[in-house]
């Protein structure tokens, strides 16, 4: 043991880069590479995921009170008008800002509801979302369930919209969902108007959440418009879940497919709230 | 700054981007602030110092990522690699050269991803949405290194006042 101390004393440079060399490999070899729903971590590396997990939803929770807070300074700053009314006005311009607020998380929440009750057959467990991926190369949001449920990766997640994306790495409370749009997700998908089959695979890139849906027969016939849906033929959509709109066809002369734009239901970059489908009853 | 500390104030940087992308919802404005982050151990700490620093926050910055595990921490480990390589030729003022360099070095940790998905997943998606991405990315990592580089060397000098400022202090 001393021996090992003493060597890494002499050698400080070559084991602090060979610790660094090292750490990207195996990272690479403890994860499940570019494929969806990666198995639980370890008990002390969950513990640290949950801590960082923690810290974004507390950064979550501090950024919402500092943007009401920004609201409250900014809404007080006329310099003519009398202190009194000033400060009335900001108070009731808070009061309105926080109705507004508690209008809009209703009306989400009866949307919610709503796909409840569309689908009393899916056991849904609400979940909130804290973060997002800090790289513009993937498309991932951090999401905190509600409830006691136990979420297991590649479990579906929804909104009132339609199909948000899969559940990737769970731990604890929290879980990162691979939104539609990322680079890594396909989902099975059909045409609600022609039945036609392809596949929608996120794109990472041009207009943030776009997704294309490949391998469509060059005879297959597809419209611009055209509402795709969950084939639930990947068995892990239910049928009939809602992706998205087709915005592009690009059909080429040569080749066996054609491919096609197509424009999520969601709108990933406002979303707040989610569903993860844990079964069905 | 200890390296504990510069571990915390890098920390809740990263988690404070992962917040702010997520009030805002602009993904693909990501400002990658663990590159920045890198560049700032290559350029301002001790070799053993900075490599510890970053290896602790490796896993961290993985986890935010949410990519394929391991292949943005390689890229972070070549980055700092090279600019250790090349620290006594740049010059020490955050300006319009730190911005440039950190804009060519957002290109290389691009770079790296892109051979190692080539050689693992090279039918990936990945590789698609990093080439599309790293233009505008390694742009907005030059400009957002300045400001965050000014920060971080301000917090050293509350925390050690000679810090930076003493020609004789070994780097």
């Amino acid at each position: 043991m001393l021996f090992m101390f003493e060597l890494l004393r002499n050698h400080r440079k070559k084991a602090a880069a060979l610790l660094l060399i090292v750490m990207p490999f195996l990272l690479m070899a403890t994860s499940a590479g570019a494929s969806i729903g990666e198995k639980r971590s370890p008990g002390p590396v969950q513990w640290m995921q949950r801590g960082v997990g923690m810290a974004q939803y507390g950064g979550h929770r501090t950024v919402g009170g500092l943007g009401s807070l920004w609201n409250r300074l900014t809404a007080g700053d006329v310099v003519e008008e009398n202190e009194r009314l000033r400060e009335e006005i900001a108070r009731l311009r808070d009061e309105k800002s926080r109705l507004i607020g508690v209008l809009q998380e209703n009306a989400r929440l009866r949307e919610m509801v709503g796909l409840q009750t569309r689908h009393p057959e899916y056991n849904l467990v609400a979940a909130v979302v804290t973060g997002r991926d800090i790289s513009p190369y993937f498309r991932v949001m951090t999401i905190k369930v509600r409830s006691e449920a136990k979420l297991e990766p590649r479990m579906p997640v929804i909104a009132a919209g339609g199909v948000v994306g899969l559940v990737h790495r769970v731990y604890g409370d929290f879980a990162d969902v691979i939104v539609l749009s990322d680079p890594r997700s396909r989902v099975d998908a059909i045409s609600q108007r022609s039945r036609t089959q392809g596949v929608v695979q996120g794109l990472g890139h041009e207009r943030d959440y776009y997704a294309k849906i490949s391998y469509l027969l060059q005879k297959d016939e597809l419209r611009v418009g055209d509402v795709m849906v969950t084939s639930g033929m990947g068995g892990i959509f239910p049928k009939e879940l809602i992706i998205g709109t087709v915005s592009q066809i690009e059909s080429s002369e040569r080749g066996l497919f054609q491919e096609a734009q197509i424009e999520p239901a969601v709108d990933f970059s406002r979303l707040e709230e989610v569903f993860v489908l844990v079964g069905t009853r | 700054m200890p390296a504990v500390v510069t571990w915390l104030v890098c920390f809740v940087f990263l988690v404070g981007e992962s917040v702010l992308l997520t009030t805002f919802g602009i993904e693909s404005f990501s400002l990658q602030l663990g590159i920045g982050i890198t560049i700032f151990l290559g350029l301002r700490r001790e070799f053993v110092s900075g490599a510890l620093t970053l290896a602790a926050l490796l896993p961290v910055i993985e986890w935010l990522v949410s990519g394929p595990m391991g292949f943005y921490s390689l890229g972070l480990v070549v980055v700092f690699l090279v600019l250790r390589g090349l620290v006594e030729s740049i010059q020490r003022r955050w300006g319009m050269a730190q911005m440039v360099m950190a804009m060519f070095l957002a290109l290389l940790h691009s770079g790296v991803m892109l051979f190692a998905l080539l050689l693992t997943n090279p039918s990936s998606m990945i590789l698609q949405s990093i080439l599309w991405n790293m233009w505008l990315g390694s742009v907005i990592v030059g400009v957002s290194m300045i400001p965050l580089g000014r920060f971080l060397d301000r917090a050293d000098r509350m925390l050690n006042p000679r810090s930076g400022r003493n020609v004789l202090e070994i780097m």
